[in-house]
């Protein structure tokens, strides 16, 4: 059984259908990857599998559960961790203090065991972040909060980890040493299920990869069968006037400019 | 009418204003800002008196002072001299219009009436609110809130008499000077405005608040005369050192009305549907009426109150042409009373009677139920304000048109006129001894005042129900009295209480 | 039988009105994800302004409607999304609700300035046209007012079901990115449905106000039920609106027809909507957690230990000082302000620190008040038993909208209110009908507290020391955990963290200060009644927390201040009540963003003023004691929370500003 099912998902809004029968698995110990066009439906997957998002139909299992009706929180008790696309960090907050409230929930208001300075600096320091201890959460720069989100997620000890494109706002060497963290973190037993625009990165570190568009999983496989998908080729060619980009990296080429991408979402369906 | 009808709906009127939900401003009294700045003035008391013998009438305009407008409430504090006492003053302050002949009374009618004074000696200047020359009196009545200008009127009958007074008398030598206090429709505001005239005035004086339990506790304390036009709360009604021109004892109600309509509409008042606004002290008000008419003969077949903020009153109205009802009381604000109405003549119903208290009896009411209001009848314990025959009444209108030119008379400004001549009638008969305690054993002796056929007889002192009243008809924007004599009297309903 | 069938007719005219109402306030909010609690409002102002063209200006009647409907209401409904409610859908729920409380309150002011009180009539359409249905007789007016709402019903169907861009419309509250996506232009999307939102508003106001009345609040007042249809819908469903919106109207009708006139079940009749309100709200299923809302409002800085305990101690030096020079008429006032300030602070825990929006503050203090008066201890034990009393009430509302979100518990706050003002206040076995209880003043260890100065200086102690307790709080754990909450639900949601029951806690405590300041409001006034927490007084009361900065302890002293005020200033020039409500109200629509309010300029301004004129002057007076040295090492506590630089804690002159305030007002009575 792997550790988190996805099974033929649908969410609409009003008349639009954001995921269309979508069903994936992520396996424990590895990286898998999440890809496809922007408004392809990835967030809203997201979304669903931690609960933000209730499903129109469909089952997601974790853990040997079926968590489709569960509250986020509880989900995330059972060990889901997620960062999001659009920044979630407590803004007004400090880093140090994201971190520690993050601790504070994880061992309980009522907890003996109270988070110490060097707990926190430990994550700090496992993502990267330390030099931005004392600085407010929302004068950081975007790779850096997101480093954040990952290390509040570390707090919780999670059995999986759902990352929103989380190399996005780093630089080449800090995307380097990001892919190395989620390899170690992979190594660890920890299942990472990751939507990413990076294809170096995604075809770096990824076991296996997912691409969903219009809602649709339109392949599933290894990195290498991914890169060499007709289908994959087309959804992303299909739109290459607007997503030149991604079909490049595809090819194997390299653009960090790719956040501007839109694509037309299906048609609204009457 | 019994303490309910008019205390009552006042109290009502107000509750639904302050509940923010109240159909607009009310009372004709209110003002623009700018014609009352060229009212009365706040020159100084000089002493002289000019028409002192009342010859003068013209020269008596309440002087306006244009460097010291008084707005009243445009500083709470603000000491407003009932009017001018100087010649000097009649320039510029003659918008009153016509005082010809109307502004000076004599005999029953003088500022003092026809009670002998008191001999002026030991006349203690060192008490609260006394000077040499002046007696500080407070009037706390509700002029801005929900509703701006609500019980302006109240203040602007106690102004107008403090100025009739001032222009030919006073009282061991001093005259009157008006704190006009602003209670803002709130109870904490009425309790400061009462903190104030404890500390700085003798007594106060025609006040009128729709939360006017506030301040009862601080007067009763403080041991401070508190005459006012009405009193609408049992704190107030039960503090010691407080009377009202408007009696109210609760549960006393009054049979010469009822029994008036058993006999001009026996028929019809077998079927009489009863409606409330469901505010303030209507419902109890309204389920005393109900069993004292009964009593007297009325057969009640619906009785059934009205949400303030109900718009839409077509299912009372269905109602009541279900239960084939000809009689129709109703107890609530003015405005109110327009939408029933309407909602009656849409549905085509006609009862024989349209029977309101003298909330209704308001300009403000007539204009803006235009045809509705033909024929519909208010039950008052006022004389007419237009009865000229009534010197008082006519000494009211012109004293009242000086101090606020355009301003409209009302019951609350009869009754806080009333108020003040009380008060003065009383001091003036104590002279030297007039204390705040000699004042209240006074008052407590007061019985059938009426202000010089102002208002049905009130027996101040005993704080009961008065048992009179008047029957008047609107047509054509008139009102006219429908029942015989001056008022209809008899005995009471004592329903306890 | 046929009455049946009348009060069925009845009924349908006010669902119609209702559903015309409610159709808008689904409109704005499905596209733009904003709540116009102004709605009504809206219509007020429109119905208003249809009174002026067709009443006071002559204009034909057609020409008016079109003027006002089709030109007036969409140019403001343009402006509004243009300049008022822009981004606002991205916003913490808080910041849009104030903004709109803004709006309401500001155009009920506004209304008054333009249009003072007099008698105004707006006749009905076609007053002499009725039709007879068997025993009941239908004008003109009420046809045209139903047949409008079918129409409305019908038009908004097809716009948003079989156009392009009204799907996209309906995508948009779930999911905004969508709408882009989509290639719509949510701007342009924004203002088409505002425009069109507020035009409904219109005409729901014109075609009420010949029944209603032309009235500043009842027309306002009145589209609050229809929230509750709109409820029904979720606010996302038409149909369902509008079957809400009848169904409403239909309940009310029989209501009034057929519940009895007597005892409690009468009281019932008048809060028909508010229960039903309360009720939709209760069914609704569990709401989802929003994400992409924009995070990290700037905080007012918290002041250390030793700052918050010197400007406490000089606080209450100086109501020490009034205690004993002002005169009691005075001190009253200043016993009002600080209720109204220990008020704004249960309010800068909920909205400041929690980020939720209570419409209803004012009710859970006359809770207090009443659990004193009624408890008859007028001791610290009767104190503390009233303030949990409100606590558990507090508590008590927030239940049943556990699962629910931000929104919807701001609004069964204001339905709760509603329902206390209209049935538990008014009850016998609370202040009675019209009525009022006496409640003694506090006694401390034995020891009464009977001078004015003396009680008022007490109540000044107890705001201190929440003042206190609150800056404490929120330098733990807690207080990390409410901000957190704030800043990122989405977050703490997906960390583990249970929020539901952490928020009942935060109302319940937020209900709690204020039913301390309820009870001891008692005592200070020694009659207390329900008329003193008019529910409807909640809302100015949270516009000038907003406006005076409701994150930080200072701007809840001053906004306790300005409130009190208020009424003091209008008494000045009653026309000027309309004009302070209108600035009231648009202040707040613009310091709904920034909740720090006029208390963080003042915290700005002063550290201007003690970088730049401190040193100077302080070099001018080199032994001025202790200043410097503070300064310098006294003002980082060091314990990890601190979240603004060191220079930026440094807010001398606020306990300056408050002395002004106050001085200010015994100026204007003195």
């Amino acid at each position: 059984m792997s550790l988190l099912e996805v099974d033929d998902v649908v969410v609409q809004f009003g008349g639009v259908t954001a995921v269309n029968h979508a069903s994936f698995v992520a396996e424990a110990g590895r990286i898998t990857g999440l890809i496809g066009p922007n408004g392809a439906g990835k967030t809203t997957c997201f979304n669903v599998i931690s609960g933000l998002q209730k499903p129109t139909r469909g089952k997601v299992r974790f853990d040997g559960k079926t968590v489709t009706n569960m509250p986020v929180h509880r989900r995330s008790k059972r060990g889901m961790g997620r960062t999001f696309q659009r920044l979630e960090a407590f803004g007004s907050l400090t880093v140090r203090e994201n971190v520690r409230v993050a601790l504070d929930i994880h061992r309980g208001l009522l907890g003996l065991v109270k988070p110490g300075a060097a707990d926190i600096d430990a994550l700090l320091e496992r993502v990267g972040i330390s030099a931005y201890a004392g600085e407010r959460a929302d004068s950081i720069p975007t790779g850096t909060a997101r480093l954040l989100e990952l290390a509040r997620c570390l707090a919780g000890e999670p059995k999986l980890l759902l990352l929103d494109e989380p190399s996005s706002g780093l630089d080449e060497s800090e995307t380097d040493a990001f892919g190395d963290l989620l390899k170690e973190l992979a190594a660890s037993g920890c299942g990472i299920l990751m939507v990413e625009h990076d294809m170096d990165l995604v075809m770096a570190v990824c076991d296996e990869i997912h691409v969903l568009d219009f809602g649709s999983v339109i392949a599933s496989g290894l990195p290498a069968m991914i890169r060499n998908d007709p289908k994959v080729q087309k959804a992303y060619l299909g739109y290459s006037d607007e997503a030149p980009d991604e079909s490049a990296a595809l090819a194997g080429m390299h653009d960090s400019t790719h956040d501007t991408t839109v694509l037309p979402v299906v048609g609204a369906h009457s | 009418m019994a303490r309910p009808s008019r205390d009552r709906t006042a109290g009502v009127r107000l509750l639904a204003v302050a509940t923010l939900t109240l159909a607009l401003a009310a009372c004709g009294s209110q003002l623009e800002p700018g014609d009352v700045r060229t009212a009365g003035g706040t020159t100084a008391v000089d002493g002289t008196v000019p028409g002192a013998d009342g010859a003068v009438p013209g020269a008596v305009v309440p002087g306006a002072d244009p460097g010291a407008p008084d707005v009243p409430g445009t500083d709470p504090g603000a000491t407003t001299p009932g009017g001018s006492t100087g010649g000097t003053g009649s320039t510029g302050g003659d918008a009153g219009g016509d005082t010809e002949g109307d502004s000076t009374g004599t005999g029953e009618n003088a500022p003092t009436g026809t009670t002998e004074a008191g001999s002026c000696e030991g006349f203690d200047n060192d008490q609260t609110g006394v000077t040499a020359d002046t007696i500080t009196i407070a009037n706390a009545s509700d002029i801005s809130g929900p509703v701006p200008g609500i019980f302006e009127s109240a203040q602007l009958g106690t102004r107008a008499f403090a100025a009739y007074f001032n222009s030919t008398e006073e009282l061991c030598g001093h005259k009157l000077e008006v704190l006009a206090l602003d209670s803002r429709a709130d109870a904490g505001s009425d309790q400061q405005a009462y903190q104030r005239a404890c500390d700085e005035t003798f007594a106060a004086v025609g006040s009128q608040s729709a939360f006017d339990f506030g301040g009862a506790g601080t007067a009763q304390a403080c041991g401070l005369p508190d005459l006012r036009a009405y009193s609408l709360s049992t704190d107030r009604t039960n503090c010691t050192t407080c009377y009202a021109a408007y009696g109210v004892r609760p549960g006393q109600v009054p049979n010469a009305m009822p029994q008036f309509w058993v006999k001009k509409e026996p028929d019809a008042v077998e079927h009489v549907a009863m409606l409330y606004v469901n505010a303030g002290a209507a419902p109890e008000n309204a389920s005393a009426f109900r069993k004292a008419w009964e009593a007297n003969g009325w057969n009640v077949d619906i009785f059934q109150g009205i949400d303030v903020s109900e718009f839409n009153y077509a299912p009372y109205v269905q109602q009541m042409k279900d239960a084939g009802i000809e009689f129709v009381n109703y107890i609530g604000p003015y405005q109110f009373t327009v939408k029933l109405q309407q909602a009656m003549a849409q549905q085509g119903f006609t009862p024989k009677v349209f029977l309101q208290d003298a909330t209704i009896y308001d300009s403000a009411y007539v204009e803006q139920a235009g045809e509705l209001g033909n024929g519909v009848y208010a039950y008052s314990q006022t004389n007419l304000f237009d009865d000229f025959s009534i010197a008082e009444m006519k000494l009211y209108r012109a004293w009242l048109d000086q101090v606020s030119p355009g301003a409209e008379p009302n019951i609350y400004g009869v009754y806080a006129w009333s108020a003040a001549r009380l008060f003065v009638e009383e001091a003036t008969k104590l002279g030297g001894k007039l204390t705040r305690k000699t004042l209240l054993a006074a008052l407590a002796e007061v019985r059938d005042w009426t202000a010089n056929g102002m208002h049905v007889p009130q027996d101040v002192g005993a704080k009961t129900t008065a048992n009179c009243a008047s029957v008047i008809q609107l047509d054509g924007g008139t009102w006219s009295k429908v029942s015989p004599g001056e008022f209809l009297c008899g005995s009471m309903s004592n329903l306890g209480s | 039988m046929s009455s049946f069938i009348s009060f069925t007719i009845f009924g349908l005219v006010s669902g119609a009105a209702y559903a015309i109402a409610a159709s808008g306030l689904v409109l704005t909010y499905t596209t733009t994800r904003v709540f116009n609690i102004a709605h009504g409002a809206f219509g007020m102002v429109l119905a208003f302004v249809f009174w002026d063209f067709s009443e006071r200006q002559g204009l034909p009647l057609w020409f008016s409607l079109v003027l006002v409907l089709l030109v007036v209401a969409p140019a403001a409904g343009w402006f509004v999304s243009r300049f008022v409610t822009k981004g606002l859908g991205e916003a913490p729920v808080s910041s849009s609700l104030v903004v709109t409380v803004g709006l309401f309150v500001g155009l009920i002011g506004l209304a008054q300035q333009i249009w003072p009180p007099e008698a105004r009539f707006v006749p009905p359409f076609f007053p002499e046209t009725s039709f007879q249905l068997g025993d009941t007789f239908v004008t003109a007016h009420q046809l045209i007012t139903i047949l409008s709402s079918i129409v409305v019903a019908v038009l908004l169907y097809v716009l948003l079901n079989r156009t392009r861009i009204g799907t996209a419309m309906r995508a948009s509250v779930d999911n905004p990115e969508l709408l882009k996506l989509f290639g719509g232009r949510p701007e342009r999307v924004a203002s088409l449905s505002w425009a069109i939102g507020i035009s409904l508003a219109g005409l729901g106001g014109v075609l009420l106000v010949s029944v209603v009345g032309l009235d500043y609040y009842a027309l306002t007042l009145l589209v609050i039920n229809a929230y509750a249809a709109a409820m029904l819908g979720r606010l996302k469903s038409l149909p369902l609106t509008f079957v809400g919106a009848m169904g409403l109207g239909l309940l009310t009708s029989y209501a009034s027809a057929y519940l009895p006139t007597e005892g409690l079940l009468n009281s019932v009749r008048n809060v028909v909507p508010a229960l039903f309100l309360f009720a939709v709200i209760i069914i609704l299923p569990q709401a989802q957690l929003r994400i992409g809302q924009v995070k990290g409002i700037v905080s007012a800085p918290l002041p250390s230990l030793g700052k918050a305990v010197g400007w406490g101690l000089g606080l209450l030096a100086f109501v020490g000082l009034l205690a004993g020079s002002s005169s009691q008429a005075n001190l009253l006032l200043v016993g009002t302000a600080a209720t109204y300030a220990i008020v704004m602070l249960s309010l800068v825990l909920l909205t400041g620190y929690g980020g939720h929006v209570s419409l209803a503050q004012l009710t859970f203090a006359g809770v207090g008040a009443l659990a004193y008066a009624k408890l008859e201890q007028p001791n610290l034990y009767g104190l503390v038993l009233s303030a949990l009393i409100a606590a558990a009430v507090g508590g008590l509302v927030a239940l049943p909208v556990l699962r629910l979100t931000g929104l919807y518990l701001a609004l069964s706050t204001l339905a709760f209110a509603s329902i206390m003002d209209k049935m538990i206040f008014q009850a016998d076995f609370a202040f009675g009908f019209n009525g009022t209880l006496p409640a003694g003043r506090l006694s401390i260890l034995g020891n009464a507290i009977t001078s004015t100065g003396g009680y008022v200086f007490a109540m000044s102690v107890f705001l201190v020391l929440v003042a206190w307790g609150l800056l404490l709080l929120r330098r733990g754990v807690l207080g990390r955990m409410l901000i957190a909450m704030r800043d990122s639900p989405a977050a703490c949601g997906t960390l583990g963290l249970d929020m539901r029951w952490f928020r009942v806690g935060l109302f319940g405590m937020s209900a709690g200060i204020a039913g301390l300041a309820g009870a001891l409001f008692a005592g200070l006034r020694g009659t207390i009644g329900s008329a003193d927490f008019q529910s409807f007084n909640s809302l100015p009361l949270l516009l000038l927390a907003v406006v005076f900065g409701v994150t930080s302890v200072t701007g809840a002293v001053l906004g306790g201040t300005g409130l009190m005020l208020l009424p003091v200033l209008s008494s000045g020039d009653p026309q000027l009540g309309g004009l302070l409500f209108a600035l009231i109200g648009f202040g707040a629509v613009f310091a709904g963003r920034d909740p720090n309010g006029l208390a963080n300029l003042i915290f700005r301004g002063g550290h201007l003023i003690e970088s730049r004129v401190a040193p100077q002057v302080m070099s001018r007076l080199p032994d001025l004691p202790g200043r410097g040295r503070r300064r310098a090492d006294g003002d980082s506590p060091g314990d990890g929370s601190v979240e603004v630089p060191l220079s930026q804690l440094t807010h001398e002159p606020v306990p300056a500003g408050n002395e002004k305030e106050v001085g200010a007002h015994v100026a204007a009575r003195g």
